[in-house]
């Protein structure tokens, strides 16, 4: 990526077909149209619902971590807390 | 975009997220501690503060230079939760004719935080980058997840 690109100059056509690639091979392979000629209108439908999935997982794993943790007492909770950084 | 990996290290910024993360669980679960028997709203509003506590720290390892991440540093500066994706609501399906690209690209100016007048090649940028963290953050709290239920 040019280094122009950090003062946002506008991007060239290039450069966006560089990021469509990126992005097309940041889809997890169910995502991914097995096709090489993916048009940007579908890669980007895909890119949304991917990116609303992680967001609900986000959501699903809070809710999950509030349950576990409120499920323990405070000490085994701070220690078990403590624990995964070490791990 | 790459700056990681040009530093030859794509590991800096995954790990400054699982600690901020872990840090921000552990002071939730002392405010937790301190109240009595805890009400089921007292649970789901736990539920809501580590979403807050996943994407500060998503903005923080993604830091300052990143139109996503300075917005929610500066939604949650101001103590507000950021409407899109903390207060769960049903995204309105666009219509059915819009199926091209520009509307998709408006819709995903809907999604990332701090998007809404982006230009279409710092969109895709801001996105690759945002789905980076989002996809490390998820790994982070299923590995907690996983540790809390041994």
């Amino acid at each position: 990526m040019s280094s122009a690109w950090t003062g946002r100059a506008r991007a060239t056509d290039d450069d966006i077909k560089e990021l469509v690639a990126k992005l097309q091979s940041l889809l997890p392979e169910a995502r991914r149209r097995s096709s090489g000629r993916t048009s940007a209108a579908k890669l980007l439908k895909e890119t949304c619902s991917y990116i609303k999935s992680l967001q609900r997982e986000v959501d699903d794993l809070s809710d999950r971590l509030s349950d576990l943790i409120s499920a323990m007492d405070d000490n085994s909770a701070q220690a078990e807390i403590i624990r995964s950084l070490l791990s | 975009m790459h700056r990681e990996a040009l530093a030859g290290n794509p590991n800096p910024s995954r790990h400054l997220q699982a600690l901020h993360f872990l840090g921000a669980l552990a002071r939730i679960n002392k405010l937790r501690a301190r109240k009595s028997p805890p009400s089921r709203r007292a649970t789901a509003l736990g539920g809501r503060r580590i979403t807050r506590a996943a994407y500060a720290a998503m903005a923080v390892a993604a830091g300052p230079r990143r139109a996503w991440s300075r917005a929610i540093l500066l939604g949650l500066r101001r103590n507000s939760i950021a409407k899109p994706f903390l207060i769960k609501k049903r995204i309105l399906k666009p219509h059915r004719e819009l199926r091209d690209v520009g509307s998709r690209a408006e819709e995903l100016r809907r999604l990332l935080p701090g998007a809404r007048r982006m230009e279409f090649g710092s969109l895709l940028d801001e996105t690759l980058n945002y789905i980076h963290h989002l996809t490390a953050q998820v790994g982070i709290m299923q590995k907690i997840a996983d540790s809390l239920c041994k």
